[in-house]
């Protein structure tokens, strides 16, 4: 079997489904490390789908996915670019929200492939800074990020109330 | 010396002095900690005091509390609101603490823990579900405050600059 080949591009309305795929598989992962905190609404899946049809092509939002040699994405990655609360004195910020590669594609430099498209595609929108939430337990993501210059520089807690 | 006496109140437009002077040294405190994401704009005082004045005027889902001691004297404020988490959430109504603040000299006599206990009252009252807070990931003394009012690390916030 030869090696497979991956490429980045920009999502387009046609890979939701697989995205969603993608993005239920993570959010699957995520209760299983705090069920509270990533509590899911029912009908989550089709929610996200909605969402990321919705901000598919808008200037404030980014999605890349990775595909393999037949053009079906095996990982995504999304960021929101924002203006920063004006006691700071950065403007522009981004957020990424997602960042996932499917079971069996993982292991193979996906992961990094997507960080390092999103994060030249942030900069030259004009982000002066990028933040990322990473779950605690998740340390796989965590050295991801280190690898790119990331710090970890507040914790967030949570409580139910 | 008779122990001090504090009272948590709801804060009000002429606190806002006090609090953006809190805030400044709680600013000072961060940029010991990571001084590139902590820097502020020249302004930044100016700009707090309006966003302290937008969270009195937003009685549905914004909450400002301040301590202040037996003279009157403002000794600590906390900020907070309730926001909205993506559909994709279970939690339709969520309460985040902005700002938590107690001067140096009166630390440690229990300011802080009823500041939140009344934001705790204050967030459930504007139907908040949940409490989710960041807090600088150096400061211990928060993260273990935090952990005994019930709060658990769930995640890390990472930043690089581009």
């Amino acid at each position: 079997m030869t090696s497979q080949s991956y490429t980045i591009r920009p999502a387009c309305p046609e890979d939701a489904e697989a995205v969603t795929a993608m993005w239920a598989e993570m959010a699957a992962q995520h209760a299983g490390y705090d069920v509270q905190r990533w509590q899911w609404a029912p009908g989550a899946d089709e929610k996200w789908r909605k969402h990321f049809l919705e901000m598919t092509g808008k200037d404030d939002w980014v999605a890349l996915v990775a595909v393999d040699a037949e053009d079906r994405a095996v990982g995504f990655v999304t960021a929101h670019l924002r203006s920063v609360a004006p006691v700071f004195a950065a403007e522009r910020a981004a957020d990424i929200g997602n960042l996932a590669v499917t079971g069996e594609h993982r292991g193979r430099g996906i992961g990094k492939m997507l960080a390092k498209a999103m994060l030249e595609e942030l900069k030259a929108r004009g982000a002066e800074y990028v933040t990322v939430g990473v779950a605690c337990a998740n340390d796989v993501a965590s050295r991801l990020y280190e690898n790119f210059g990331f710090r970890e520089v507040m914790r967030s807690m949570y409580l139910r109330l | 010396m008779a122990k001090e006496e504090y009272t948590i109140r709801p804060a009000r437009a002429e606190d806002a002095q006090a609090v953006t002077a809190m805030w400044a040294e709680m600013g000072a405190e961060h940029q010991q900690y990571d001084p590139q994401r902590w820097a502020f704009a020249a302004d930044a005082g100016e700009k707090q005091r309006e966003h302290f004045l937008r969270t009195l005027a937003d009685q549905q889902n914004g909450l400002a509390l301040t301590a202040t001691d037996s003279a009157g004297q403002v000794v600590g404020y906390l900020m907070a609101g309730v926001t909205e988490p993506a559909p994709v959430f279970r939690t339709k109504r969520r309460g985040q603490i902005w700002d938590l603040f107690v001067r140096p000299a009166h630390r440690g006599k229990g300011v802080g823990r009823r500041l939140m206990e009344a934001a705790v009252d204050g967030l459930k009252a504007r139907g908040a579900e949940d409490l989710l807070l960041r807090v600088s990931a150096d400061n211990e003394a928060a993260i273990e405050f935090y952990r005994k009012l019930g709060l658990r690390l769930v995640a890390h916030e990472m930043y690089t600059k581009l």
